[in-house]
C-alpha cells in the first residue's frame, strides 16, 4: 500500500519548469526524504501533493485521493509543517493548540501535553517571541497532536541550530506506536539528520528526479572506490561505465570514483579483472556523500550540455 | 466543529482593539449626531466632519487586516493545510465584520433617526440602508484584502483606484452624454432610486461571488473576470432594471400657496431714473447648444411694501414694448433681482410686534431688471420710444416660529421628524451671548415619503431668524448670525445644519437707539425662538412706463469685469 503515488507530475511557472515528469511512490509506513539542492523542486513537489499548487501535467494520489481533489476535511489525516508557513504568531503555544483542537475530532490532549513537555515549549509566550526552532517545534506539536496518517515536512531543519535539530529529530524518532505518523515525507537539503531518520530517499536535481529508493539499498549500491598502482590511461573516459561517478585522478597512480551499482564481491572481482595488479579500496558512503556525488555529477553534466 | 464559529472567536481575540475602535467611532459619531459633543469642544471647526469620516479608513484597515490574517492568496497560509473550509473561513470573517461593524452602524444610524424624531418605518429603512452600505464597504474591503498580500499593497491599490476614479470623473462629462444617447434605458420610467438600489444590489451580490471565488482559490483570472462582471452588472443591471422597487419621491408637500392677505396693487413701485444697460451674463443654451452673452436692461426703482412688516420679494419681470404704430415687441421673462435683506428685518420686527422704524411705510431702493437682449435672438436695442408694460411676479413671505426652546444647553425639541437642539449657550469675552442651535433630520432612499425624502433640504440659514424672548417683560433680542455653516451630510442618513447667533442688546422700540445690554437677569426669563421665512403666496402686478426708450446700447457686451457700467442717457 502506498501513501503517495506520483505519475509524470509536472509543474511550470510560465516557461520555467519547476518540476518535470516526477514519478515517485512513497510506501505507507516509510519515512521518506526528498533530497536535493535549492531550487531542485522539492517544495514544489510537496505543494503539488497537498493541492496548494495545481500540476501543469501528470497526477498524484495522496492517501488514495487525487491531490487535486483534496478537500479541507482530508487535512485531518495529513499534517504539514513548513519553514515558510505563516503561523498565527500573535498566539502563544496554548492558544495555538486551543485554536487547532476543535478542527480535529481525533485530537489527543494527553499527547499534546506530553509533546509540549518533551519539546520544552513555553505555553505563555507569543510565537513571535520564540526562536525559529521553537516555532517549528510548536508547529510540529500542533500537527502531531491529531495523529496524522501522513506528515509532510518541508525543510524542517532550515536555519535550526544543531541542538534544536537534534531535539526535532528525536521528537519524531521517539514517538512510539500510534503516536508516530504512519508515513512521513520530508524535504531537505540538510543531510546530517536524514541518515538516522529516513528509510527511503529520493534525489531531485534541476527539477528532475535522479533516483528514488530505500536508503539501505542506496547505501548498499554506492561505494567510494580507490585504485592505487594503476595507470589511469588504462580506463579512458569513453570506456567507463555510466554507473561510475566523479572520476578523479589525484596522482598518476591513484584513481578515485563512486560506483553507483556496487554489488558486494562481484564488483571487486570485476575491478580486479579490469585493473590487474591495482590495490583496491572500497569504502561505504553516507547519504551525504552519495548526495554530493550525485549533485556534482548532475552539475557537471549540465555544464557540459550548456 | 463549526469552522466559522472558531474563526470568529480567534479573530475577535486577535482584532478586539481595532474592532473596539471602529465600533467606538461609530457609536461616538451616532452620539455626536444627537448630543453634539464636537460643538462643545472648542476649537472644533470640522471636528464633527473628521469624526464622521474617520471611521471609514478604520473600517478599511480593520477589514483588510482581518482578511489578511488568514491570507487567501499564496501557498503559505496556515489555514490552507488545516481542515478549514474556505467558505467557513469567509463566513467567519464576514460574521466578525457583521458583529463589529455592520450591526453597530445600522443600529447606531437607526437609533439616531429614532432619537431625532423619525417614525418607526423611516428608522427601519435607515437601518436597512445602513446595513447595505456598510456591508458593501466590508465586502469591497474584504475582496481587496483577499487580492493583495499586505496592508501597504491594499493601500496602494486604493490610491491607484482613486487616481483612476479622478481620471474617469474628468472624462465623465463626455462619457455621460454618450451613455445617455446610447442607453435608452436611462430614459425609461423606472425611478432613479430603483436603478440605484438595483445597481447597488447587483454590485453587492457580484462582490460576494467574487469574494467566495477568491476564497475557493479559483484562478486569478476568474476573480478578475468576476470583478469586471460585477461592475458591468451593477452598471447595466441598474440601468436596465425593469421593475419599480422604490418609487421616485413624490413631490414635496407644497407650503400653502394661498393668496396673500393684501394682493396687488399692494406694492408701490417708483422709477428712480432712466433705463440702463446693467451688464451681461453668460448663459448656456442646452437646446441650441451654445453659450450666449445676454445683456440686461434695468431701471432703478424704489419699492414700498403694502405695509410695514410685510415682506414681498420681486422675483420675475416679463416686459413688452408697444410702439406708436401699434407694433409690439415682447421679451422673455428675467429674474428681477431685488435686494431684500432690510425688508426681511422689518418683517421680523413686525412679526415680533416691534417697531419697524420711524416711517410707517419704509421703502427700499433697488435695481429692477426689465429684460435681456440676446445677441443671436434679440440683438436690436429698443431705441424708439414705446410704451413699456412689465408684468412683475412677486412672492410674499412671512416669518413663522419653527421652534421655541428653553435657553439652556442641551435643550431639545423634537417634532415632525425633526429635532432642534441647543449645543452652546455662553457669554463670550465681549459679554455677548453666543447661542448655537442644531437642526437635524433623517432621510431614507428606501422610504422617499414625506419628511424622509432623500432630497429634503434645510431652508437656508439666511432665511432663519433667531430671537430671545423674555416672557416676563415681553421683550426681544434679535440675534446676529455668526459663522453660518451649510448643512453637513457626511453620506450618513442624518443631516444637520447649525445656526450660531450672538445677542448683545434688547431690541429697542426706536431703531435708531440701541436697547439696554443683556444681563443674566433678563436672560433668566428668556426663551429662544427660531423663526423661518416661508412663502405665503405669489401675486403679479403690472408696471407701465410711457415713452420708454434707450438712447444707445454698447456695441458689444463689456468684459465680465465691467458688469454694471451705467452708460445710458
Amino acid at each position: 500500500m502506498n501513501a503517495i503515488v506520483c505519475e509524470n507530475l509536472t509543474r511550470r511557472f510560465g516557461r520555467t519548469p519547476a518540476l518535470q515528469e516526477l514519478t515517485l511512490t512513497v510506501p505507507e509506513g516509510s519515512i521518506y526524504a526528498l533530497l536535493g539542492p535549492n531550487g531542485a523542486g522539492k517544495t514544489t513537489t510537496l505543494k503539488l501533493l497537498l493541492n496548494l499548487l495545481r500540476p501543469s501535467r501528470g497526477t498524484a494520489r495522496v492517501l488514495g485521493l487525487a491531490s487535486t481533489a483534496l478537500r479541507p476535511a482530508d487535512f485531518r489525516r495529513i499534517g504539514y509543517v513548513s519553514e515558510d508557513q505563516l503561523l498565527p504568531e500573535w498566539m502563544n503555544v496554548a492558544q495555538l493548540l486551543a485554536y487547532c483542537r476543535p478542527f480535529y475530532p481525533q485530537w489527543d490532549d494527553a499527547l499534546a501535553a506530553r509533546l509540549r513537555k518533551q519539546f520544552d515549549l513555553p505555553s505563555d509566550r507569543a510565537l513571535k517571541h520564540l526562536s525559529r526552532g521553537m516555532r517549528m517545534k510548536a508547529a510540529l506539536l500542533s500537527t502531531l497532536a491529531y495523529r496524522p496518517e501522513l506528515l509532510v515536512l518541508d525543510e524542517p531543519f532550515g536555519g535550526l541550530d544543531p541542538l534544536t535539530r537534534d531535539d526535532f529529530v528525536h521528537g519524531l524518532l521517539e514517538l512510539a506506536g500510534d503516536d508516530r505518523p504512519r508515513t512521513v515525507l520530508l524535504s531537505t537539503h540538510d543531510l546530517d539528520d536524514i541518515e538516522r531518520l529516513a528509510d527511503h530517499v529520493a534525489f531531485l536535481a534541476e527539477s528532475k528526479l535522479l533516483l528514488a529508493e530505500p536508503a539501505d539499498a542506496l547505501r548498499g549500491r554506492f561505494r567510494q572506490i580507490e585504485l592505487t598502482g594503476t595507470a589511469p590511461a588504462a580506463c579512458a573516459a569513453a570506456n567507463r561505465p555510466a554507473a561510475w561517478l566523479g572520476w578523479r585522478e589525484p596522482s598518476p597512480t591513484v584513481v578515485q570514483f563512486v560506483d553507483s551499482s556496487y554489488v558486494g564481491g562481484r564488483t571487486e572481482a570485476a575491478l580486479s579483472v579490469r585493473f590487474p595488479g591495482a590495490r583496491l579500496e572500497v569504502r561505504p558512503m553516507t547519504l551525504r556523500q552519495i548526495f554530493l556525488a550525485l549533485a556534482r555529477e548532475q552539475r557537471a553534466a549540465a555544464q557540459e550540455a550548456a | 466543529m463549526n469552522t466559522a464559529g472558531q474563526i470568529v472567536r480567534k479573530d475577535l481575540r486577535r482584532f478586539w482593539g481595532l474592532a473596539a475602535l471602529a465600533t467606538g467611532l461609530m457609536a461616538l459619531d451616532a452620539c455626536n449626531g444627537y448630543f453634539g459633543f464636537t460643538a462643545i469642544i472648542r476649537p472644533s471647526p470640522g471636528l464633527d466632519v473628521v469624526l464622521a469620516l474617520i471611521k471609514w479608513p478604520v473600517v478599511f484597515l480593520f477589514v483588510v487586516g482581518l482578511v489578511q490574517e488568514d491570507a487567501v492568496g499564496g501557498t503559505q497560509a496556515f489555514w490552507l493545510t488545516r481542515p478549514v473550509e474556505p467558505l467557513g473561513l469567509l463566513g467567519g470573517k464576514l460574521a466578525v465584520a457583521a458583529v463589529t461593524l455592520v450591526l453597530p452602524y445600522a443600529l447606531g444610524q437607526a437609533g439616531l433617526a429614532c432619537a431625532i424624531g423619525s417614525s418607526a418605518p423611516v428608522a427601519f429603512f435607515i437601518g436597512v440602508e445602513a446595513t447595505g452600505l456598510m456591508t458593501a464597504v466590508v465586502v469591497a474591503a474584504a475582496l481587496l484584502g483577499a487580492l493583495t498580500r499586505s496592508l501597504l499593497h491594499a493601500c496602494a491599490v486604493v490610491l491607484g483606484g482613486l487616481v483612476l476614479l479622478l481620471l474617469l470623473l474628468a472624462l465623465s462629462g463626455q462619457i455621460d452624454a454618450r451613455l445617455v444617447d446610447f442607453l435608452p434605458a436611462f430614459s425609461s420610467q423606472i425611478s432613479a432610486t430603483t436603478r440605484l438600489v438595483a445597481g447597488f444590489g447587483f454590485g453587492l451580490v457580484g462582490l460576494l461571488v467574487a469574494l467566495q471565488a477568491q476564497y475557493r482559490r479559483r484562478r486569478p483570472a476568474v476573480t478578475a473576470a468576476l470583478v469586471v462582471g460585477t461592475a458591468v452588472a451593477a452598471f447595466f443591471g441598474g440601468g436596465y432594471f425593469p421593475l419599480q422597487l422604490v418609487a421616485e419621491p413624490s413631490p414635496p408637500a407644497a407650503p400653502a400657496r394661498v393668496a396673500p392677505a393684501a394682493p396687488a396693487p399692494g406694492v408701490a413701485i417708483t422709477l428712480q431714473g432712466p433705463a440702463y444697460e446693467a451688464g451681461f451674463s453668460r448663459f448656456y443654451d442646452r437646446q441650441a447648444k451654445r453659450a450666449a452673452d445676454r445683456r440686461f436692461v434695468a431701471v432703478p426703482v424704489q419699492i414700498s411694501p403694502p405695509e410695514a412688516g410685510r415682506f414681498v420679494s420681486l422675483k420675475t419681470a416679463t416686459s413688452a414694448l408697444t410702439y406708436a404704430d401699434g407694433t409690439r415687441r415682447t421679451f422673455a421673462r428675467v429674474n428681477s433681482g431685488v435686494s431684500e435683506n432690510r425688508m426681511a428685518l422689518a418683517a421680523l420686527k413686525a412679526a415680533l410686534g416691534l417697531s419697524t422704524g420711524p416711517r410707517p411705510n419704509p421703502s427700499y431702493s433697488s435695481r429692477l431688471n426689465l429684460f435681456s437682449l440676446d445677441p443671436a435672438e434679440n440683438p436690436v436695442p429698443p431705441t424708439r420710444p414705446a410704451r413699456l408694460e412689465v408684468q412683475l411676479g412677486f412672492t410674499e413671505f412671512a416669518y413663522a416660529v419653527e421652534a421655541a426652546l428653553p435657553l439652556a444647553r442641551g435643550a431639545t425639541l423634537t417634532r415632525n421628524g425633526e429635532t432642534w437642539r441647543l449645543d452652546t449657550v455662553r457669554f463670550d469675552a465681549q459679554g455677548q451671548l453666543v447661542v448655537e442651535a442644531r437642526q437635524m433630520h433623517a432621510t431614507s432612499l428606501l422610504y422617499p415619503k414625506g419628511r424622509a425624502r432623500p432630497d429634503r433640504q434645510f431652508s437656508s440659514t439666511f432665511l432663519h431668524a433667531v430671537v430671545l424672548h423674555n416672557r416676563r417683560l415681553n421683550e426681544f433680542s434679535i440675534g446676529r448670525s455668526e459663522y453660518p455653516r451649510p448643512a453637513f451630510d457626511s453620506g450618513g442618513f442624518v443631516a444637520e445644519q447649525r445656526l450660531a447667533h450672538k445677542f448683545s442688546t434688547v431690541s429697542s422700540p426706536d431703531p435708531d437707539k440701541p436697547g439696554p445690554r443683556l444681563d443674566a437677569r433678563w436672560i433668566a426669563d428668556a426663551e429662544l425662538l427660531i423663526l423661518a421665512l416661508h412663502s405665503s403666496g405669489d401675486f403679479t402686478q403690472t408696471l407701465t412706463v410711457e415713452n420708454f426708450f434707450l438712447r444707445h446700447l454698447a456695441e458689444s457686451p463689456p468684459p465680465f469685469w465691467q458688469q454694471t457700467a451705467d452708460r445710458t442717457q
